[in-house]
């Protein structure tokens, strides 16, 4: 199935500017989605996105425009279509 | 005092095109002038070099629009809470300080804008740095806190203060960290949405972005409003039965990073292959043989830079690997220095050509740019 990903608030440093792309996946599950993210797409900075497999803190995840917090995290079974957002937050004023 | 429920000829000659909005109206102009709102901007931070001490560049834009348009629209009581003093460079979006203030405490700098535009509102400075020791008792004294701030964990700190004196927080950031660039209309469309919501919850319009987050992508134009997630049940300040219920020490818990120490120096070089800006400068001098990297982004790179540096950016070090390799063939006792705004990147440029190229004769440029300017040569910029 095909995933559509968006990065912003800063994130998208870590992918070279890319702010839009979309992935096929073949399993389902978030947790391998940002697996596939951080061996696949991310060109530098690894360790600013995922650490233990955990999301590093300050980085929202928005699942079809909600907070991935409403819609189960790193369990949400992926469906054809779906776009992630990411956002890196936490900044200055 | 005595709370008069009727406003004076010149308040309405003052406000009228908002009291002619019927969510407003007196009812709101009222309420407005009844209020008190505290506005925190940002702390000093002090960067230390070589036992040099050299104030940084960094934000403070949300607050210019943010206490402006709050004092345009009457509010009566504003308190503006900033440990800093204008410098030329925050003019670029700062624009509630100007030419004259450079210099002066960015609180009263804003105090005296605030008084210039208006009399109907009571402005507070209040030069100091926000801390678990005074936070409460400010924030006690308000009815709204707006959160303008530039390090994490002052917004850690307002939040569980605003938590426990039961005061609405109104939170907004711009995408940044120290040393990349901001744009000062960009604070500005973010600081107007934060008066403009602060405005709202004072009139009881109710707010727009409850539970909600507003991003802003200026490069793009786009504007997307997400739904958050409500309280959670185990939190530790806004639960029902909370663990915390007093402040902590915020600095620790982000981990050393407060409003005093942003910019944060590294160490991981051994000392044999470090030099200082006055040994680099007679290298150049004696026209010793030598390359220099500059290991800066382009766009810093662009902004200034030495005569015959070549420019890498540490980040495309790893994608240049067979120009090094090819360097390192032609010539393995190559001496190579690296510099960059003010020594951190620089000294991991040196252990990736020492480490994973083999170079032996490579060292970094203590203090990088920064250094260089105060040192060596006064008429080159710093950004």
């Amino acid at each position: 199935m095909k995933i559509n990903l968006e990065f912003s608030g800063g994130l998208e440093l870590l992918f070279d500017g890319l702010k839009q792309t979309s992935v096929v996946v073949e399993d389902s599950s978030l947790k391998n989605l940002f697996k596939k993210i951080e061996s696949e797409l991310i060109t530098q900075n690894k360790e600013l996105f995922l650490k233990d497999e955990k999301l590093r803190p300050g980085i929202l995840v928005l699942i079809n425009e909600s907070d991935w917090e409403l819609e189960g995290q790193y369990d949400y079974q992926l469906k054809d279509e779906d776009t992630i957002v990411l956002i890196s937050t936490l900044h200055g004023g | 005092m005595f709370e008069s429920k009727k406003l004076t000829k010149d308040e309405i000659e003052r406000f009228s095109r908002q009291l002619l909005i019927k969510e407003i109206g007196v009812e709101g102009q009222i309420k407005l002038r009844n209020s008190k709102v505290l506005v925190v901007g940002a702390g000093k931070n002090v960067l230390n070099i070589n036992q040099t001490f050299f104030l940084m560049e960094k934000l403070g834009g949300l607050g210019s629009p943010v206490i402006l348009y709050l004092a345009a629209t009457g509010i009566g009581k504003l308190g503006i809470v900033d440990y800093d003093e204008v410098e030329s460079s925050n003019l670029q979006r700062q624009v509630i300080h100007n030419q004259y203030t450079v210099g002066k405490s960015k609180s009263d700098s804003a105090k005296l804008a605030v008084e210039s535009l208006t009399s109907f509102t009571n402005c507070i400075s209040y030069n100091i740095l926000l801390d678990t020791s005074n936070a409460m008792d400010l924030i006690k004294n308000y009815d709204v806190v707006v959160d303008c701030t530039d390090n994490v964990a002052t917004r850690y700190l307002l939040n569980d203060s605003c938590v426990l004196n039961g005061k609405p927080l109104v939170s907004g950031s711009v995408s940044n960290c120290g040393d990349a660039g901001v744009l000062g209309a960009v604070t500005g469309v973010i600081g107007c949405l934060q008066a403009l919501e602060t405005v709202k919850l004072i009139c009881g319009i109710g707010p727009s972005y409850f539970k909600k987050l507003l991003l802003f992508d200026a490069l793009t134009g786009m504007l997307r409003v997400v739904k958050l997630r409500s309280k959670q049940p185990t939190c530790e300040i806004c639960s029902e039965e909370p663990k915390l219920k007093c402040l902590i020490d915020y600095i620790q818990f982000c981990g050393g990073k407060g409003a005093n120490d942003k910019a944060v120096d590294i160490n991981v070089l051994d000392e044999k292959y470090k030099v200082d800006v006055s040994f680099y400068n007679g290298v150049r001098k004696g026209g010793l043989r030598h390359l220099l990297f500059d290991v800066r982004e382009e766009v810093e790179f662009n902004i200034c830079s030495l005569e015959d540096s070549l420019n890498i950016p540490l980040l495309k070090f790893k994608s240049n690997f067979n120009f090094f390799k090819k360097k390192f063939e032609e010539d393995s006792e190559l001496t190579i220095y690296c510099i960059c705004r003010r020594g951190n990147d620089s000294q991991i440029a040196v252990n990736f050509l020492k480490n994973e190229i083999g170079f032996k004769n490579v060292f970094d440029i203590q203090g990088g740019f920064l250094n260089w300017s105060k040192i060596i040569d006064n008429d080159f910029p710093i950004y």
